[in-house]
């Protein structure tokens, strides 16, 4: 492997540009073993909660948000038959329409490639140590946490149970970062 | 080295008005001792109580509030994660 397939960077990115990268071999030839790419990116919105979001300012925890998302990857590696990732997420001040994150899974296959794509995204969302802050006329305020990211990443959970069931395996990928239990919140 | 640093994010940091800072430990302490530890400074660290809202990452890793903090270790405590 030669660059590093999870950046967290300020600058924009190109979909495009990335996609290509993640079909070509070292040698700069095209891969032929992908058959499918899953592709998710995430943008700001202009309304949040009813307020007007004029700029998002996102920040994080050097040092540990590279390896959490890693290691996100490894967990979605280790349910379906994966060809290549990549991930990118932006910190630093966004405005309305701005790409924050980009997911690219590849398989041989198109049910490995969209469901991992969303599960990276649901345990992303409820594991990775970032935080978003908006600008809206009421003033500054920071984002709160949502019941329905908390059942999105639990969903993947439920369905690794019961494979689990007929499989005994050891879980790397720490608990979700929430301030709830169950979402009892 | 007897201290450990310890880290502060997002609406956590403005409440207590800190983002980063050395702590002197006389001997190793589980996480939730170093909770009650900046809980008993009073002001904007009670919210600390909270350690459902309130986790911690030891070392970039999270972890359970009995594990214990060594000095040298770095000790972060921030709200729920809102990134993607």
């Amino acid at each position: 492997m030669s660059a590093a397939r999870v950046t967290v960077q300020t600058e924009g990115f190109d979909v495009g540009r990335e996609m290509e990268a993640l079909r070509l071999l070292a040698d700069g030839s095209r891969r032929t073993d992908m058959g499918a790419i899953g592709c998710f990116v995430g943008l700001v919105r202009d309304l949040n909660l009813g307020s007007e979001v004029s700029l998002l300012k996102l920040e994080h925890y050097p040092g540990m948000t590279e390896n959490s998302i890693e290691e996100i990857l490894q967990e979605a590696e280790s349910r379906w038959p994966l060809l290549g990732l990549r991930v990118i997420h932006r910190v630093g001040t966004l405005a309305p329409s701005d790409e924050i994150v980009l997911v690219l899974a590849a398989s041989a296959h198109r049910e490995a490639a969209l469901e991992s794509t969303a599960f990276i995204m649901d345990y992303l969302k409820t594991r990775s140590p970032f935080w978003k802050k908006e600008a809206t006329p009421e003033g500054e305020r920071w984002v709160e946490e949502r019941a329905s990211d908390l059942s999105a990443a639990q969903r993947w959970d439920e369905a690794d149970e019961s494979v689990s069931r007929l499989i005994t395996r050891d879980s790397a990928v720490a608990s979700p970062i929430t301030g709830s239990e169950q979402g009892s919140r | 080295m007897s201290a450990i640093t310890l880290r502060y994010f997002a609406e956590l940091r403005d409440q207590v008005g800190c983002d980063s800072e050395q702590l002197q430990l006389d001997s190793p302490q589980t996480i939730a001792d170093v909770r009650q530890m900046l809980v008993a400074r009073e002001g904007g660290w009670v919210r600390l109580q909270d350690s459902l809202r309130y986790r911690s990452a030891l070392n970039h890793h999270m972890a359970a509030e009995d594990a214990i903090v060594r000095p040298g270790d770095e000790l972060a405590f921030f709200p729920p994660v809102t990134g993607g």
